[in-house]
């Protein structure tokens, strides 16, 4: 809590604009910068990113945490559904499309918003087609990733036949940005999040029992299928409202509610949600403060930030799992 | 007699494959008492499990009716029956970083409300369920971290802790070690004679028949029930073990393998305990054995006790090769005689 209040600070404090300390405090306090263009920059850039930093960060730590407990798969994460596959062939879509077919009013940013949330539920609706109907676990894991793969191959189908300017818009999509969410859309990007955060925590002590086995769920009276196709719902509200406004971020989603598990030693949804929320919104901090190179004017793009930091946590979990089982 | 819980009728259990396969177990009747322990045997892929299943509400019957206190099971919603009938399936629970505490309190959450927090009296009830099977001191560990038996004793405090009058184990004693299945067999005793109805499915007939009060004997053309002495008395054991080389032996009370070699040894002398485990040897290698001194006998043993100290001779007169041990008798046989 106190790392996520530390970070949200220093966050706003790193940019390619230096902004002075008192300044800056001044601002947290409420009162009007003396400087109108860092108050400008304050205001309607550095606090909505920090705010799109909260929200994905939470989000995809939810989520992945759903997910890693309803497939009781360690590497299973908000994607394994194939939503952020969904996501992307929306914006491949509005981005490569737009411009084969001369319309261009749809590429702005609330156009790529829009798609990717339309992708995203695309797949929501598929997966939760399938899943009140199959019982087996694995199977609607193994659907789920099919999924994915195939709109993934649809997206590299429009890729090889878009334009070099619109690939490029696209590829920089899917380098993930926390900077693209303005004050306008901020409220609709919250909204949604809460949603899903809500939904995740009406669904806890059914994560408990789910994470031991479905037999167990189904004899203690809990109706399993209902509860995935929630679950799945509330999944797909967080990883699609977040892949949709910042773009994929990786293993984010994956690494967190490992951290979270060995922080806390339990397995108790009541403790690893709320914890991983917070974790995942100052991880995502964390990142963007290095991706923002403080001290110098460079920007790295976020998703490799995020995977260069999340990749050593999955590699030691897989280790460590080795080591327990062997 | 005690009350009927459980009332079966016309039952067929299965799984439907498809629209048009359906793969299915003789339809059967039985009932099960308050009190009752009652062990379903049979062999493999007979349909143990999926009975215990069906029973459980995890899969529909695809025949006839189950009653449980005098209604049809469909009658009660999930939430009554997690109050009626706990099931502990043969596939152990995984969680990492979950303490046999945490686990145990799962089982309370029938009695509680979506956001209800477990109460006092539902901690008393989880550490007591713990407390009964002695595995108090085990409380903080992770179930992942335990031993076979101990994670068994810990789905017993499960079923114990969800307070039901009916309790279903689904292979409780597969995995175990002697005393530790005598020990589940002792816990699962106790639940019974709280007026409980227990019904497990086991492979393992020795505990099984040591123990519980009734045997569902599944074959193939369908369900036997009777006492354990029954299902010896009247043979039907052997019914399990039809087209196998290996038959019951009402005598002895062993399962014994049919050998091909129709090979006689005679077995002289001695007690009647050292009498019983020199033939017990015998037939290990083959022989049929006969105690009365067959003249005809291939091999002929003579026990003699002398100060405490059992020999064995191999061979009718005085000037035989004699043994301290059975496997030392065993060895000079095997070396003797071609085709053990």
């Amino acid at each position: 809590m106190i790392a996520l209040v530390v970070l949200s600070f220093i966050d706003l404090s790193t940019g390619s604009v230096s902004i002075p300390f008192p300044d800056l405090l001044n601002f947290v306090i409420g009162k009007n910068l003396s400087d109108p263009v860092n108050q400008n920059i304050l205001l309607n850039f550095r606090v909505p990113k920090m705010v799109s930093a909260w929200l994905a960060g939470a989000a995809l730590s939810v989520s992945g945490l759903q997910m890693q407990t309803v497939f009781r798969n360690p590497l299973a994460g908000p994607y394994v559904l194939g939503i952020s596959s969904g996501a992307s062939l929306g914006v491949a879509l509005v981005l490569m499309g737009a411009s084969a077919f001369g319309v261009s009013f749809l590429a702005g940013e609330f156009g790529i918003v829009l798609a990717a949330l339309t992708g995203a539920f695309l797949v929501l609706m598929l997966i939760l087609a399938v899943s009140v109907r199959i019982r087996d676990i694995m199977t609607i894991l193994i659907l789920g990733m099919m999924f994915g793969t195939a709109v993934s191959a649809v997206t590299g189908l429009l890729q090889y036949f878009g334009s070099e300017a619109s690939l490029k818009s696209f590829v920089i999509w899917t380098m993930g940005s926390l900077g693209g969410v303005g004050r306008d859309k901020l409220w609709l990007y919250a909204l949604m999040v809460i949603t899903g955060l809500v939904l995740a925590w009406v669904y806890v002590r059914p994560l408990n029992v789910l994470g031991v086995g479905d037999s167990y769920a189904r004899t203690l009276g809990f109706n399993v299928k209902r509860i995935r196709f929630f679950v799945f719902l509330s999944t797909s509200i967080l990883a699609g409202t977040a892949t949709a406004f910042n773009g994929p971020i990786a293993f984010i989603g994956i690494a967190v509610p490992h951290l979270v598990r060995l922080a806390f030693r339990t397995s108790n949804h009541a403790i690893l949600l709320p914890a991983s929320a917070i974790v995942g919104a100052s991880v995502l901090l964390l990142c963007d403060i290095i991706a923002q190179l403080p001290g110098s004017a460079l920007v790295l793009p976020l998703n490799s930030i995020a995977s260069l930091m999340g990749i050593p946590v999955v590699i030691y979990i897989v280790i460590r799992n080795k080591r327990v089982s062997g | 007699m005690s009350r009927i819980v459980i009332d079966i009728k016309g039952l067929v259990s299965g799984y439907r494959n498809g629209k048009n396969s359906a793969f299915f177990y003789p339809a059967f009747n039985s009932v099960a008492l308050a009190g009752e322990l009652i062990a379903i045997v049979g062999r493999n892929g007979v349909g143990k499990s999926t009975l215990l299943r069906t029973l459980a509400q995890l899969q529909p019957p695809l025949e006839g009716t189950v009653s449980i206190n005098g209604s049809d099971i469909s009658n009660y919603t999930t939430a009554e029956y997690a109050r009626l009938v706990s099931f502990i399936p043969s596939e152990p629970a995984h969680a990492s970083h979950t303490s046999v505490y945490e686990f145990v309190c799962m089982a309370r959450y029938p009695y509680r409300g979506w956001f209800e927090s477990l109460s006092n009296e539902d901690h008393h009830i989880v550490s007591r369920a713990i407390d009964s099977v002695g595995m108090m001191k085990f409380r903080s560990r992770y179930i992942d971290n335990l031993s076979d038996g101990e994670r068994q004793r810990v789905m017993i405090a499960f079923a114990i802790a969800q307070d039901t009058p009916i309790i279903l184990m689904d292979e409780p004693t597969a995995f175990l070690d002697l005393p530790n299945k005598f020990e589940v067999m002792r816990l699962l005793r106790e639940q019974a004679m709280l007026g409980k109805t227990v019904i497990i499915s086991t492979h393992d007939l020795q505990t099984a028949f040591g123990l519980v009060d009734t045997i569902w004997l599944m074959l193939a053309n369908g369900l036997k029930v009777g006492a354990p002495e029954d299902i010896m008395l009247t043979g039907t054991l052997n019914s399990l073990m039809e087209n196998t080389p290996v038959y019951f032996d009402l005598k002895s009370g062993q399962f014994v393998y049919r050998h091909h070699t129709k090979r006689l040894a005679s077995v002289v002398g001695g007690a009647l305990y050292v009498k019983k485990w020199t033939s017990h040897a015998l037939r290990r290698m083959g022989f049929d054995v006969d105690l009365s001194g067959d003249p005809n006998a291939e091999v002929y043993v003579q026990i003699q006790e002398t100060e405490g100290k059992v020999q064995w001779i191999a061979g009718k007169g005085d000037r035989n090769p004699t043994f301290d041990s059975i496997r030392n008798l065993c060895l000079y046989l095997r070396g003797e005689l071609k085709g053990l």
